[in-house]
């Protein structure tokens, strides 16, 4: 059986009478090839707009995290990274093409094991262990009457998500809270005001904004997730560094232009 | 603690929604979403953003449990459009199943409602399915006043038709009205108390205070 997708065909599908004769017919295949053995746990998906980091993170990045979850897969399991990109949306170069490939970066960091990219495989690979097929775990097919990103609640996922992402990322995880003022003797200080053009956070409003929130004891700052440090895993390490000290998270919809990913960020605020 | 300002870049209906992507939010119970309906940019806003920061933090340090209740980090219109969905795609005696899948059924419902999608996604896309159930603009109508009534601040109106007039008003007033979620459900499922003959959809534009930013919580 042969399963067919609308970017040309995913994969081969045979069954075979027993494992005995899987083997068999594995190593009838592979006779005389080169093919590389990969034990462990590998996480595969099927990535296309991930040049954007919130799209990366949350329309890929998350379902292949829950994926893993829902098989009760120990997390602490370091795993490789399969990509599936039989063809590129944006093209094989540009600035597209290096975000995607930044993103990529991160795909990886998140697992800590390697990264594979079907298409740019030159031998035979025999992933031993796979999970895969979670696709559209978190997709516009899978909202549930309660509206709500699957697993978000059932499993605190969008929690062990950012928990995860931190350790990855080599971050402090932020304090787990059974109320919003357990463990606040520091107060409440920082806040985050996300440039977005979506709102239009710019001058002269947002530096209002700033000197209004002081008067309230917040110490609001103005971020443009966007500047400074190239995409990748670097900048993701700096943006979380920023996030896991702020408590209140100001910012438009969406993911805005290019790689800058506002409202998804939010998700790992603490 | 998230504060969306949704989209102020463009005018909205009133059961439109421009937050985009509230399932996350509604998905992560460890944090608490606030939204916000702002005027055209402008020094008012500056003040406006400043204040809700003010009221997050004062927020937090009140005290709410974790996870937060089930509904609470949607918007009004998505809380809507949720409790519409309900009444008009559920059996009355068995509820709607969990497992009902949302993405057609909310597209017969003729909302525009992005923000029950990833972005990339936008029903307004597709031509309206001729198979679905025509669209129930009264039902509609009266979720919207229930949750006006029932949601203080008193007089402060997240749904009403005149909101083009509003939004004309808006891009003139010195300090505008500010419009603040605070969680409650409306038209709770189970059946709507016993209408109230006084009331009135507020009066269009004009002459509304402005609520305090915490709201009913």
């Amino acid at each position: 059986m042969r399963l067919q997708h609308a970017r040309g065909p995913v994969l081969h599908v045979v069954r075979h009478r027993s494992i005995r004769k899987f083997r068999e017919h594995l190593e009838k295949q592979l006779a005389g090839t080169d093919a590389r053995h990969v034990p462990d746990l590998t996480v595969a998906m099927e990535p296309a707009w991930h040049n954007n980091i919130g799209h990366a993170l949350y329309d890929y990045a998350w379902p292949a995290f829950l994926g893993r979850e829902q098989l009760g897969i120990n997390r602490t399991v370091r795993f490789h990274t399969l990509l599936h990109i039989p063809r590129r949306l944006y093209g094989d170069s540009g600035p597209v093409y290096e975000r995607e490939r930044a993103h990529e970066r991160i795909f990886q960091t998140i697992g800590g094991g390697e990264l594979f990219i079907t298409n740019e495989l030159a031998r035979p690979h025999v992933f031993h262990d796979v999970v895969l097929g979670h696709g559209l775990v978190t997709d516009e097919e899978d909202m549930n009457v309660n509206f709500t990103l699957a697993g978000g609640r059932g499993l605190d996922g969008a929690r062990r998500f950012r928990d995860a992402l931190y350790t990855a990322f080599g971050v402090d995880i932020p304090p787990h809270r059974k109320r919003s003022d357990q463990s606040r003797d520091g107060g409440v200080g920082r806040g985050l005001l996300v440039e977005n053009p979506t709102h239009r956070v710019v001058h002269p409003w947002a530096s209002i904004a700033v000197a209004r929130a002081r008067t309230f004891g917040v110490n609001l700052s103005v971020v443009n997730w966007n500047a400074h440090i190239p995409p990748g895993p670097d900048r993701l390490r700096e943006h979380l560094r920023i996030l896991s000290t702020a408590d209140i998270y100001i910012s438009g919809p969406g993911t805005a232009p290019a790689s800058c990913i506002s409202n998804y960020y939010r998700m790992v605020l603490c | 603690m998230l504060i969306n300002l949704g989209d102020n870049t463009r005018r909205y209906g009133p059961y439109e929604s421009d937050y985009m992507d509230e399932f996350m939010s509604e998905g992560a119970p460890h944090l608490r979403a606030l939204y916000a309906r702002l005027p055209p940019a402008s020094h008012a806003v500056g003040d406006l953003v400043g204040e809700l920061a003010g009221a997050a933090r004062r927020l937090i340090l009140g005290g709410f449990e974790m996870p937060v209740p089930e509904g609470i980090n949607l918007s009004p219109t998505t809380t809507l459009a949720k409790a519409y969905a309900h009444l008009t795609l559920a059996n009355p005696s068995t509820g709607l199943s969990g497992y009902t899948p949302w993405r057609e059924k909310v597209r017969c419902m003729n909302l525009r409602a992005p923000p029950l999608f990833t972005h990339h996604v936008d029903p307004t896309s597709d031509p309206p399915d001729s198979r679905c159930n025509a669209t129930q603009p009264c039902l509609l109508a009266a979720l919207g006043e229930d949750f006006n009534r029932r949601v203080p601040p008193a007089g402060l109106a997240w749904f009403h038709e005149g909101w083009d007039e509003t939004w004309a008003m808006l891009r003139e007033r010195v300090r505008p009205m500010l419009l603040l979620a605070v969680g409650k459900r409306a038209g709770a499922k189970g059946g709507r108390p016993p209408s109230r003959q006084g009331g009135r959809p507020p009066r269009k534009g004009a002459g509304r205070p402005r609520g305090s930013a915490e709201g009913g919580v």
